[in-house]
Order: structure tokens, then C-alpha cells, then sequence
């Protein structure tokens, strides 16, 4: 069912960004954090998102039209986060001697995340999840608009 | 006249979509209920794959028992809906143990919605049509 197809690429597409959502989030809250588990200052984190074919049963028991009908939907792609990946740049050195976690020198290494960075993310993701929504609530009008259509 | 001919396979098909279709509302809106509850799992309802193994069944070919003690080769027809408990293929960053996703969820709960709605849709036409014929196509 074509409709649904829509409305399944479309959540992934809803789940995705909201994920992408709380990163940013988790990024802007650690602005200043430099204590982590693994050591050393907190490192900016992005998620990677893949282009992966709708999960369906691929059983050997498909019948041919179904296996016809996923041979059509091959180029149908829903979004996945295949995984969570940390920024490469180095921490800033900010001078501040009084700091409990400043270095011999003085300097202590703060996270190197640019806010402006982080608000444009933000806005995009948001104006992402509004637009899945948008392609969900047109997906469902037409197919309650097709059921108009016996009436 | 014989009465399968007039309630035919539809409404006994669509009963058990819409049956399916108001148990499937039932675990999303319980899914969407404990969104925020420790350590839930997400439940969901198997039910195309059943229906088509039901109606596979129901159809002209039948498994010939040769033993008593062979499988009768009809799908137990008391439940086949089965309600399990989601696999997430999706990452999570909860700590607190829940597979909810949101999102998923509500998508899933449009697309109900939608399936209902159809089952019922044709259902009523079914009945309409039945009454045109009782009425003598008069109205």
C-alpha cells in the first residue's frame, strides 16, 4: 500500500530528526562541560543517518507480486540513524588558572562546540520535522480522500 | 436460498480486520500511554501475516490427513493476533530502558486509523448494497 509506504518513510524521517533533535540539545547543555567518563572535556556529537530500504518480510514465501511490488519500491528509502559519531576537533585551551581542571599552565580545555554551529542545526532539524509532519498529514488526507470517493 | 450466499466471506473478513484494526489501536495508544514509563517495552500486534495464513486456509486447498496423529494443516482460528513485544531496530538514547518511539508510533496510528476506516467503509457499502436488493432497487 502505497499510502502507508509514505506515512512509514515519513515517521523514520520524524524519529530521526528528533534524535538529531537531542543531540543538539545534549551539545548546547555541555557547552562548558569538561568532565566526561572517558576523559577530558565533553566532545560534540552528531549523528549519522543512512538511507536504508523499508524493513519487510523477505521471506522465500513472498508471492510474486509481492516481490514485483518491492522491486518498485526499491528507489523508496527510509531514513536510519546507523550511528552517533564525536566532532574531531580538539578542545579549546581557555586560560583560567583558577579552574579546577586547568592544566600546569593554567589552561584548561573546554569543549569546542560554536553556538551559532548548534542554533543553525537546531533550526534545520526543526523545519526537517516539520516538513516529515507536513508529508504525513498529506499522505493521510489523500487516503481518507480516497474513501471519499464510493460515497 | 442459502444465507452464505448473501453474507458471503466479506463481512466475516472484514469483522476480523476490524477486530484486528481496534486491538492494533489498543497497544499503540497503550505504547503511547507509557511513553514515559521506566524500562517498558514496546509492544505490537502480528496480524497481516496471520490473517493471510487464515484466509490461506480457509480457501479450496486443504492438507489431506492420511494419520490421525498429522497436523490438521488449518491455522487455529481462536487467536491470530498475536501481540509482541516490538524489536527496535532504531537507536536509542534513553537511558531509562523504554523502546517507545514516538514518532514510529504515531505514524502507525494513522495508518490504522486509515485501515479501519476502510474495513468499515467497505463493510457499510456491503449492507447497502444487501438493502438495495431488499428494497427492490426502489430507492
Amino acid at each position: 500500500m502505497d499510502f502507508f509506504d509514505a506515512l512509514h518513510v515519513s515517521s523514520s524521517g520524524l524519529s530521526a530528526q528528533r534524535l538529531r533533535m537531542n543531540l543538539i540539545s545534549a551539545n548546547l547543555a555541555n557547552m562548558n562541560t569538561t568532565r566526561t567518563k572517558a576523559g577530558g572535556p565533553y566532545r560534540r556529537k552528531d549523528p549519522v543517518f543512512a538511507a536504508l530500504a523499508p524493513s519487510r518480510s523477505q521471506s522465500h514465501e513472498a508471492s510474486f507480486r509481492e516481490m514485483l511490488g518491492n522491486r518498485q519500491k526499491e528507489h523508496l528509502k527510509e531514513v536510519a540513524v546507523v550511528g552517533i559519531v564525536e566532532d574531531s576537533r580538539p578542545p579549546i585551551k581557555k586560560y583560567d588558572p583558577m579552574h579546577p581542571d586547568a592544566d600546569g599552565n593554567g589552561y584548561v580545555a573546554m569543549p569546542n562546540i560554536n553556538l551559532m554551529e548548534e542554533m543553525v542545526n537546531m533550526i534545520s532539524a526543526t523545519r526537517s520535522y516539520e516538513a516529515s509532519v507536513t508529508a504525513i498529514k498529506s499522505a493521510k488526507d489523500m487516503a481518507l480522500k480516497a474513501l471519499e470517493i464510493g460515497q | 436460498m442459502p444465507t452464505q450466499s448473501i453474507f458471503d466471506e466479506t463481512i466475516a473478513t472484514l469483522q476480523k480486520t476490524l477486530n484486528a484494526g481496534s486491538l492494533r489501536h489498543k497497544v499503540l495508544t497503550s505504547n503511547i500511554a507509557n511513553i514515559d514509563t521506566p524500562n517498558y517495552k514496546a509492544f505490537e500486534v502480528v496480524m497481516e501475516d496471520a490473517l493471510k495464513r487464515n484466509n490461506r486456509s480457509a480457501g479450496p486447498i486443504e492438507l489431506v490427513r492420511t494419520r490421525p496423529r498429522h497436523l490438521s494443516g488449518r491455522h487455529s482460528s481462536s487467536s491470530p493476533l498475536k501481540i509482541k513485544a516490538a524489536d527496535s531496530q532504531a537507536l536509542n538514547l534513553r537511558a531509562d530502558g523504554n523502546t517507545v518511539d514516538l514518532d514510529r508510533t504515531m505514524g502507525k496510528l494513522a495508518e490504522n486509523t486509515i485501515m479501519y476506516r476502510s474495513a468499515a467503509q467497505i463493510i457499510k457499502k456491503k449492507f447497502q448494497g444487501l438493502k438495495n436488493a431488499i428494497q427492490g432497487g426502489s430507492k
